[in-house]
């Protein structure tokens, strides 16, 4: 219940935000109302690469302090993170198609997105396929930590192999309208996020539980020394 | 310290099924145990525990005073199992799997201590043959030459005694008898109840992955 | 000699006299490799001017696809008759299992990659300089670090071998673009330096992928 009331506001705000951003932001003067699309993508680049944080201090710490809640954090915010990265990429194309008249380019950000998507993708694939909980959590927190140590890397090293992406406007080059309704949407999607998040760690412990239940050691026979 | 394992309330799953279940076991030191019970009754299991090769769902357990989470390294050291598996290197020679296997040990042999020990089984004349060529009863009794390795405390054995010729079985028993000589402790598993009844102090009967009594 | 060196070197040795006693696997790989280079030109241009401008890109790439092979089988062999549990009740330390592993698909890459250069400058008419060598163990030093990492993860899942070249390619991207720039800048008589950065950032990525899978190796290897 309190959980539905909770989403309803942050489905309203993220509206709100919405709303703020493809109506009350001005067109931009060059790009006119292509730019609008920004609102979307760029909170969910955000997002997506604050989850992948989440989800890396989810596995360093599992792995030095071996409690599930850590894996489930890991778990549940590369998941989140997954498929917001996976919204970035389109979301980014259907913008680059009017800009620069082509639906991909070799950009350092966009490839080392879609080097993330796979990578994390791997992950995810991963944990499907180890029955064992314990030994699951343990292995998909270290390739987690290696990947995520590799995001800097691939990002600098495809820099250097070439670039084209826009440079990030400063809010002071922007109008303020605009940098309003950016940041309302960056909130609005994080609370979502953050929704989807704890939604899905709940989901994951009831799992255990549940499990655990189903298969609690069968009872002592009658007369079995104990 | 007395007591060589003390296990209470052990228990393991594999997905939804418990192969052992309420294990509370209590070993003395120099002690000789029997394990019987039919196939899936948790033999291999709990002996795998034992060795720290897999970890228990439920409950707690110490060999030689520690605990197997924090420890493991020590007590693989002091303890050896004999496995299904013959854990050997098919394209090696006897000799060269004696010597990596004292190697990562970290024994410091020389090829006459390898060499003796081919004798006492009786496998010398194959030494430098790869092992791929050997019948399995040759193979069978370079496992048994594997556990005579450093000096181990505990030895677990997981159905010792098939693919074992004639000789095999007398070598073997007449290690054991040496090793409860030198009051070592000893877990034996087995479906052969007369052989192994002679070599032990008492028999612990698993049902269902419990002690039944 | 401390017992860790002693188990890596023993775990070292082990692998080479078992790939030296049925070198069928060293022969495959190599005519695999030769393959690559065949396939890649067949496909791609007859040019030579061309070729040669594409050398560096398809000499790494036929260096990754061939390698997997071998990174494959590197614990996929452990696997059989129990052979990895019997290590680990020896009390093998699972780092010195993973370094030994590791310097054994360094050596059998080097060996590879000896093979593949003297075949690239004939068949793509490319020269040869002595100061590729430091980009050719760099890169290597890399892809079997993390190639040894995601062997020793996949071999130890039920099903998992057609795994490994989905996790592991995409983590190599920062080594292949680096080795390839590199090589091309060598090729090219790079007199600006150019490639320092490049080699920078190899190092660093060697560095920080081995510090890290040998500090989770455990992880992957014990049980």
């Amino acid at each position: 219940m309190k959980s539905k009331v909770i989403l309803i506001f942050l489905i309203l705000f993220f509206a709100f935000a919405q709303y703020w951003g493809l109506v009350r932001a001005p067109a931009d003067r060059m790009m006119g109302d292509v730019y609008r699309i920004l609102f979307v993508h760029v909170p969910a680049a955000w997002n997506a690469l604050l989850l992948l944080t989440v989800s890396f201090v989810g596995c360093l710490l599992y792995l030095l302090r071996r409690k599930e809640f850590w894996d489930r954090l890991a778990h549940s915010s590369m998941e989140i993170g997954l498929v917001l990265t996976g919204l970035v990429l389109p979301l980014g194309s259907l913008w680059a198609k009017p800009t620069w008249g082509v639906w991909w380019t070799w950009d350092p950000r966009l490839t080392t997105t879609m080097i993330l998507f796979i990578l994390y993708a791997g992950v995810l694939i991963l944990r499907q396929l180890i029955d064992d909980p314990v030994r699951r959590a343990k292995i998909s927190s270290a390739v987690g930590l290696l990947i995520y140590l590799n995001v800097p890397i691939v990002y600098l090293s495809v820099r250097w192999w070439r670039s084209l992406h826009q440079l990030q406007s400063s809010p002071s080059t922007m109008d303020p309208q605009m940098v309003l309704a950016l940041r309302l949407n960056a909130f609005a999607l994080l609370g979502l996020a953050v929704f989807f998040l704890v939604q899905r760690m709940r989901l994951l412990k009831r799992e255990a539980l549940i499990e655990e239940k189903e298969s609690l050691p069968p009872p002592l026979p009658r007369g079995a020394q104990s | 310290m007395n007591n060589i394992i003390e296990m209470v309330e052990i228990g393991r799953r594999f997905d939804r099924s418990w192969v052992l279940a309420h294990m509370n076991l209590t070993i003395k030191k120099g002690e000789s145990v029997a394990l019987f019970g039919a196939n899936g009754s948790g033999k291999s299991t709990l002996l795998k525990i034992l060795a720290t090769l897999l970890s228990p769902t439920t409950g707690r357990f110490q060999i030689f005073g520690k605990n197997p989470e924090k420890e493991k390294s020590f007590i693989r050291r002091h303890l050896r199992l004999l496995g299904h598996d013959k854990q050997l290197y098919g394209s090696l020679t006897p000799l060269e799997n004696l010597r990596l296997a004292a190697r990562i040990r970290g024994l410091d042999y020389n090829d006459k201590i390898f060499e003796s020990l081919l004798g006492q089984l009786q496998i010398l004349p194959f030494k430098d043959q790869p092992i791929g060529e050997l019948s399995e009863g040759t193979k069978k009794k370079l496992v048994l030459a594997k556990l005579l390795l450093g000096d181990p405390e505990l030895i677990l054995m997981d159905e010792p005694y098939p693919a074992l010729d004639k000789s095999g079985r007398e070598i073997l028993g007449h290690l054991i008898h040496e090793w409860r000589h030198e009051g070592k402790t000893l877990i034996i598993a087995s479906h052969d109840h007369e052989e192994t009844i002679k070599h032990v102090d008492r028999v612990l009967t698993l049902q269902g992955g419990m002690i039944s009594s | 000699m401390t017992l860790f060196f002693q188990q890596t070197v023993a775990i070292l040795s082990k692998d080479f006299l078992m790939e030296y006693r049925d070198r069928s696997r060293l022969l495959s790989t190599l005519l695999f490799g030769l393959l690559l280079l065949l396939l890649f030109s067949f496909a791609l241009s007859v040019d030579p001017a061309l070729m040669r401008k594409m050398a560096p890109g398809l000499f790494w790439l036929t260096l990754f696809f061939a390698s997997t092979l071998s990174l494959e089988h590197s614990f996929q062999k452990e696997r059989e008759e129990g052979r990895w549990e019997g290590l680990l009740i020896l009390g093998i330390d699972p780092r010195a299992l993973f370094l030994g592993k590791l310097l054994g698909n360094l050596l059998f890459i080097s060996l590879l990659q000896l093979f593949l250069l003297p075949l690239m400058a004939v068949l793509y008419d490319i020269q040869l300089s002595w100061t590729l060598g430091t980009v050719l163990v760099l890169g290597s030093l890399g892809l079997s670090t993390l190639g040894t990492f995601y062997s020793a993860l996949t071999a130890s899942l039920r099903e998992g071998q057609f795994l490994l070249p989905l996790l592991l390619y995409p983590m190599l991207v920062p080594l292949l673009l680096a080795s390839v720039k590199v090589t091309e800048l060598v090729l090219a008589r790079d007199l600006f330096g150019q490639q320092v950065a490049w080699l920078k950032l190899l190092i660093v990525f060697d560095i920080i992928f081995l510090l890290g899978s040998l500090l989770t190796a455990e992880f992957l290897i014990d049980r």
